[in-house]
C-alpha cells in the first residue's frame, strides 16, 4: 500500500488506512509536538487526537495531497493550542537567536558529552520562547519547511514567518558560536 | 564544519524522551472505540428504551426551537423577531493606535449576541513575547450589566442547529479579526451593556493595549431590520402538490424532505436563503437496526451531494453549526454561493460507511511455566463476529516491543479486508501495560504486508507464564446502502444560471498522466532557470541551469530567488543580506540586509524587496535606498515590474486576502488592481506586463487555484484547479506565453510542469530538481 492507497482507506473510515499513517509518522510528529509544548505526555496526547481528529474527518481529506504536511501542519497547531493556557514559560534576553545559537553548535560539537549537553540546552531554551517561536524554529528546522511553506502552514503571511527568523539571527549565532569556543 | 544536521539535532534532541519505539496506535484505537460507544445504541433493551426517549425529548426540542426562531441574521445566527433588540449605535474605541468597534449586537428572549471587530493590531504586537512571554490567545470576554453583574459566554449548549459563517474570523489582515460573542439573554428592561476585553484575541499579554471596557445602549429592533428568511421544511409525510413557482415568492416545500432507508433517516430541515445563496440544514438520525450486532459506529463524515435538475453537482462548503451533539443523530450544514439553479435540486447520500463491534469473545491461552522470548502457540482458531470469521493462526511472544517490555502478539486472518482486532489480558499479571492493547493490520517496512492478516498484541512488563484467559473484539466493517435522497424546489429567481466556467488547463487527471510523459520541451522554448534545491541546511541551495535541466551549476545557499530581464543577474536572500550577483563576473552587491525577496528591474539598474511590514527599491549598487508608502498596510507581498522600469506591483494584505497594487514611482501614484484570496500574496508578472497569475480560492474546493488575468482582473482563467498539488508559487517564461508550476508528489517532491495557459499545452519537466523560482532568456 502506498500513501495515496493509504489515503484512499482512510477516506473509507478503515482504520488500517490510519494505521498506515500512525506507523510511518507518529515518532516525528510527537517529537516535533514535543519540541514545542515541552512535555512528553501532552506531546504523545496532542499527536494521538490530531491522528484521531483526521481519521473522523478524513472524508474530507485531499487524497492528491501529501499526507506529511497536512499531518505536521495539524500538529504544530493543536501543539500551540495546547499551549494556550501555559504560562509558566519566561522570556529570555535574547531567545531565538540563542536556540538557532545551540542549534548551531550541536551541529558542530564532535564528542558524545558536548552533544547530550547541548541537546538539554536546546530543550530549555526552546521552553523559554513563546509557543510561536517554538513552532517556528520546529518547522524551518525539524519539518523541514520552507518560509513559503511556513507561511501557509502558520496562516501568515510570508514576512512574518521571516521577520522570527530575522537576518540577524546569523550573525548572533556566529557570534554566539565563536564565544562559547572562545571561553573554553 | 557540521558533523550533523540542524534536523539532527532537533531528532536527537526530542529522541532523548520520545522514543523510537513509540506506538500510539493502541491508545488511538481505545479512544475511537469509547467514542463508538458513547455514540451509538447499547444492544441492552432498557439503555436502548432511556436513549430513544431522550432522542424524542430532544427532538422536540429542536423543533420547538426553531419554531420559534422567526429570522436569520447572516454573521449572528437566528434571532427571534418579536422580542429583538439591537445596537442603538455603533460604539468603538481607541487606544495606542489600536481601535476595538463593537459593530453589531442582538438581543432576544434566547439570548445576547455581540460582535466586535479591531483595527490596528500590528504583527509585531501579535509575536512578541508581551510581558514575561504571555501568549497570544487573548482571554475571557464577559457582558456586565449595570449592576455589575457579569456573564459569561456560553458555549457549546444550543441545541439548535445554527449556520454560523464564522465565530471568529481574520479581517484587515491577520491579526486583526472580527468576534462574535454569545451571552445569556437579559432582561427586556436592562438597556445598558458593557463589554470587558482583558487582553484582545491573538496579542500576548502586554503586547497591547488591554482592559479593554466599552458601553453601549439597545434599542428595540426598527421594522427595517433585514432578516434572511428561513424556510422551515413540512415533514414530507404533508404531500403538497407543488404549484408552479412564482418569481420572487416563497415556495411551499415541495417534494420529499426526508429519505428512510435502512434504518437512516436523510432529513432536510430547513433553508435559510441569503442574499448570495442558500444555507441548507438537515440531519441524519438512526436506529438500532443499522447496527445488528448491537454497537458500532458511523466510521466516514457523511457528507450529501447537492445536485441540480439536470444533474450537475453543485458546489458547496460546509457551514459550522452552534449545536451540541446527540445520540443517534448528526447535522449537517452547507451553503450555496449562488441562488440560480435549475431545480428541483437533490441532496442525496449513496451510502454510509460504518463499522460494527460485535460482542467480545473470551479465549483461554496456557503459556506454560516458562515461556521464552520468541516462542509460538499455533492456535488455528476460528470465531465469528457480525457474520465474519476471524481465524487466529497463532501467538508469539516478543521481547521488542520497548525497553523491557514483552509482547504477546496475536496473529489473525479474515476473509475481509479493513477489520480490526483487539485483545484483552482478563486477568493481567501485574505490571500490565494497558496502553499497548490493541491491534492491527501487519506491517512491514512501514507498509501492510497483507491487509486480511492482522495484528493485536497484550505487552506485559515481565514474560506471562501460565493460564491467561483472553478478551477479544473486533470491528468489522460495513457499508449501509442507500441511497437517501431529500428534494427541495428553490425560489424563482430573476438571476439567470450561470454558465458553467470553462475548466482548468491542469487538472488532476492531466497531472496525474504526467509521470508517463516524457515530451521534448516545444521547438524554440528554452532559457535559463534558477531552481533551490533543500539539501539540509539552514537555506536552501540556488541552482542555475538551462530549463533542460542541463548545464546546472551551484550558486549560493539562500531563497527567494529571482533572475534579472536579460538572465545577467540573480537577486537572492542569502545567509546574512540580499545580494544581486552578477553571473558573468561573479561580482555580488549587497542590496540590504533586511527584507527578502529582491526583484531587479527589467533595466537592472533597481531593485524592490519588501521586509514584510515596508517596501523598498534601491539602486541595484545597493545605494539609494527609498521606503515606499503603502499606507497603513502591514504586510507586503512583491509581486514585480512593469516594462517601463518605473511601475512596481506589490500585493498588500487587507480583507480576507491580499490585493495587487501598481506604484508609479516617479509620480508616486498607487492603484488598486483587484483583491484575491490566499494567505501568502504570491503573485507573478509576465515580462510584458499584460498578464499576472496568481493563486486564488474557490468556493467549494479544497486548496487554491491558479489563475491568470489582466492586471484589471479581467479575462480572468483558471489554469491549475485547486486538487493539483502546487506550491501556489508559479513562473513566467520569458515570452510571456509559457508558465512554469511547481507541483508536488505525494512525498512532496517538487514536480515543475510546462503550462501554456493560453493554448493549454501541458508538459512535465522531469529533468530538473527542486523548485523552479524563475526563468530569463
Amino acid at each position: 500500500m502506498d500513501e495515496v492507497e493509504a489515503i484512499r482507506r482512510l477516506k473509507r473510515g478503515e482504520i488500517g488506512g490510519l494505521e498506515y499513517f500512525v506507523a510511518r509518522y507518529q515518532v516525528k510528529a510527537t517529537r516535533a509536538a514535543l519540541l514545542v509544548i515541552g512535555d512528553q505526555a501532552r506531546a504523545e496526547d496532542v499527536v494521538q487526537e490530531t491522528f484521531i481528529r483526521i481519521f473522523q474527518n478524513s472524508s474530507r481529506f485531499d487524497e492528491t495531497r501529501p499526507f506529511e504536511p497536512y499531518l505536521m501542519r495539524s500538529v504544530m497547531n493543536a501543539a500551540l493550542n495546547a499551549c494556550r493556557n501555559d504560562k509558566r514559560f519566561i522570556s529570555m534576553e535574547s531567545n531565538l537567536d540563542v536556540v538557532e545559537g545551540l542549534i548551531s553548535e550541536a551541529a558542530s560539537v564532535e564528542t558524545q558529552v558536548e552533544y547530550w549537553d547541548l541537546r538539554n540546552g536546546i530543550l530549555d531554551a526552546l521552553q523559554q520562547l513563546p509557543p510561536r517561536e517554538r513552532a517556528v524554529i520546529v518547522q524551518r528546522y525539524y519539518l523541514d519547511m520552507s518560509e513559503k511553506e511556513m507561511a501557509l502552514a502558520l496562516d501568515a503571511a510570508p514576512g512574518t514567518v521571516k521577520w522570527l527568523l530575522n537576518a540577524a539571527r546569523n550573525r548572533l549565532r556566529d557570534l554566539l558560536w565563536r564565544g562559547r569556543h572562545d571561553e573554553r | 564544519m557540521s558533523v550533523r544536521t540542524y534536523f539532527q539535532v532537533l531528532d536527537d534532541t526530542a529522541a532523548d524522551i520520545i522514543s523510537d519505539k513509540l506506538d500510539l496506535m493502541p491508545r488511538i484505537s481505545a479512544r475511537l472505540e469509547r467514542k463508538s460507544l458513547m455514540t451509538t445504541m447499547r444492544a441492552r433493551p432498557v439503555v436502548t428504551v432511556i436513549v430513544v426517549l431522550l432522542a424524542l425529548l430532544i427532538l422536540t426540542t429542536v423543533v420547538y426551537a426553531l419554531g420559534r426562531l422567526t429570522g436569520y441574521i447572516p454573521g449572528v445566527g437566528f434571532v427571534q423577531k418579536d422580542s429583538l433588540r439591537v445596537l442603538v449605535e455603533p460604539v468603538s474605541q481607541t487606544r495606542d493606535g489600536i481601535t476595538v468597534s463593537i459593530e453589531q449586537v442582538v438581543a432576544d428572549s434566547e439570548r445576547t449576541i455581540v460582535i466586535y471587530k479591531t483595527e490596528g493590531l500590528s504583527l509585531q504586537a501579535a509575536n512578541s513575547e508581551g510581558e514575561g512571554g504571555g501568549n497570544p490567545f487573548g482571554s475571557v470576554q464577559q457582558l456586565r450589566l449595570p449592576d455589575g453583574t457579569t456573564f459569561q459566554e456560553l458555549a457549546g449548549d444550543n441545541n439548535t442547529p445554527e449556520p454560523i459563517l464564522n465565530n471568529i474570523k481574520t479581517e484587515g489582515g491577520w491579526p486583526n479579526y472580527v468576534r462574535r460573542l454569545v451571552y445569556p439573554p437579559i432582561s427586556s428592561d436592562v438597556n445598558e451593556l458593557t463589554l470587558l476585553i482583558p487582553v484582545l484575541q491573538n496579542m500576548p499579554v502586554g503586547a497591547a493595549a488591554e482592559n479593554w471596557s466599552l458601553t453601549f445602549q439597545l434599542k428595540p429592533a426598527p421594522a427595517d431590520v433585514t432578516y434572511a428568511p428561513i424556510i422551515e421544511i413540512t415533514p414530507a409525510s404533508q404531500n403538497v402538490t407543488t404549484p408552479s413557482p412564482v418569481a420572487g415568492e416563497i415556495n411551499p416545500p415541495a417534494l420529499l424532505n426526508t429519505a428512510t432507508s435502512n434504518g437512516f433517516t436523510l432529513q432536510l430541515d430547513n433553508v435559510i436563503e441569503l442574499q448570495d445563496g442558500y444555507i441548507f440544514t438537515g440531519n441524519l438520525s438512526w436506529n438500532d437496526s443499522v447496527f445488528p450486532t448491537g454497537n458500532g459506529m458511523i466510521s466516514e463524515a457523511v457528507i450529501p451531494v447537492l445536485k441540480d435538475a439536470n444533474g450537475q453537482v453543485i458546489p458547496v462548503e460546509q457551514v459550522p453549526l452552534d449545536w451540541a451533539s446527540q445520540e443517534h443523530k448528526t447535522l449537517w450544514s452547507f451553503r450555496t454561493n449562488r441562488k440560480a439553479f435549475m431545480g428541483p435540486l437533490t441532496l442525496s447520500i449513496p451510502s454510509i460507511k460504518t463499522t460494527l463491534n460485535p460482542p467480545a469473545v473470551d479465549f483461554d491461552i496456557d503459556l506454560g511455566s516458562n515461556p521464552q522470548v520468541g516462542q509460538i502457540w499455533e492456535r488455528n482458531q476460528d470465531f465469528v463476529f457480525a457474520g465474519q470469521t476471524i481465524h487466529l493462526s497463532s501467538v508469539q511472544l516478543n521481547g521488542n516491543c520497548g525497553v523491557q517490555m514483552y509482547d504477546l502478539t496475536f496473529t489473525f486472518t479474515s476473509g475481509l479486508a479493513g477489520i480490526y482486532a483487539y485483545v484483552n489480558d482478563l486477568a493481567p499479571q501485574t505490571p500490565f501495560d494497558y496502553s499497548c492493547e490493541g491491534g492491527g493490520a501487519a506491517w512491514e517496512n512501514g507498509n501492510p504486508v497483507d491487509s486480511k492478516t492482522f495484528y493485536a498484541a497484550a505487552r506485559y512488563r515481565n514474560i506471562p507464564t501460565g493460564l491467561h484467559q483472553y478478551s477479544m473484539m473486533a470491528s468489522i466493517p460495513h457499508e449501509v446502502n442507500g441511497p437517501w435522497q431529500v428534494t427541495w424546489t428553490p425560489l424563482l429567481t430573476s438571476e439567470s444560471t450561470p454558465t458553467p466556467a470553462a475548466g482548468a488547463c491542469l487538472t488532476l487527471d492531466t497531472w496525474n498522466q504526467l509521470s508517463a510523459r516524457n515530451d521534448p520541451l516545444p521547438s524554440g522554448l528554452g532559457g535559463k532557470i534558477v531552481t533551490t534545491i533543500d539539501e539540509g541546511g539552514n537555506l536552501p541551495a540556488i541552482y542555475v541551469s538551462n530549463l533542460d535541466g542541463t548545464n546546472s551549476s551551484k550558486i549560493d545557499i539562500g531563497s527567494w530567488t529571482s533572475l534579472s530581464m536579460d538572465g545577467t543577474r540573480l537577486a537572492y536572500s542569502g545567509t546574512d543580506a540580499n545580494y544581486v550577483l552578477n553571473l558573468s563576473s561573479g561580482e555580488k552587491t549587497t542590496v540590504g540586509i533586511d527584507g527578502y525577496h529582491v526583484v531587479l528591474s527589467p533595466d537592472n539598474t533597481r531593485a524592490m524587496y519588501t521586509t514584510t511590514f515596508g517596501l523598498y527599491v534601491v539602486n541595484a549598487d545597493g545605494t539609494g535606498l527609498q521606503k515606499i508608502d503603502t499606507g497603513s498596510t502591514q504586510v507586503i507581498s512583491v509581486v514585480g515590474w512593469l516594462p517601463d522600469n518605473q511601475t512596481i506591483v506589490y500585493a498588500a494584505m487587507g480583507g480576507e486576502g491580499f490585493t495587487f497594487i501598481t506604484h508609479n514611482l516617479q509620480s508616486g501614484e498607487a492603484r488598486e488592481l483587484f483583491s484575491f484570496q490566499n494567505k501568502a500574496g504570491f503573485g507573478t508578472i509576465s515580462s510584458d506586463g499584460q498578464w499576472i497569475t496568481f493563486a486564488d480560492r474557490i468556493f467549494g474546493a479544497t486548496g487554491w487555484g491558479i489563475f491568470i488575468s489582466r492586471l484589471d482582473g479581467s479575462e480572468r482563467r483558471l489554469i491549475v484547479e485547486p486538487e493539483v498539488p502546487t506550491n501556489y508559487a508559479s513562473v513566467w517564461s520569458p515570452d510571456g506565453q509559457w508558465l512554469i508550476i511547481n507541483t508536488l508528489d505525494a512525498n512532496g517532491k517538487e514536480i515543475p510542469v510546462l503550462v501554456n495557459p493560453f493554448a493549454c499545452q501541458i508538459m512535465p519537466l522531469n529533468n530538473v530538481n527542486g523548485t523552479i523560482e524563475d526563468w530569463s532568456p
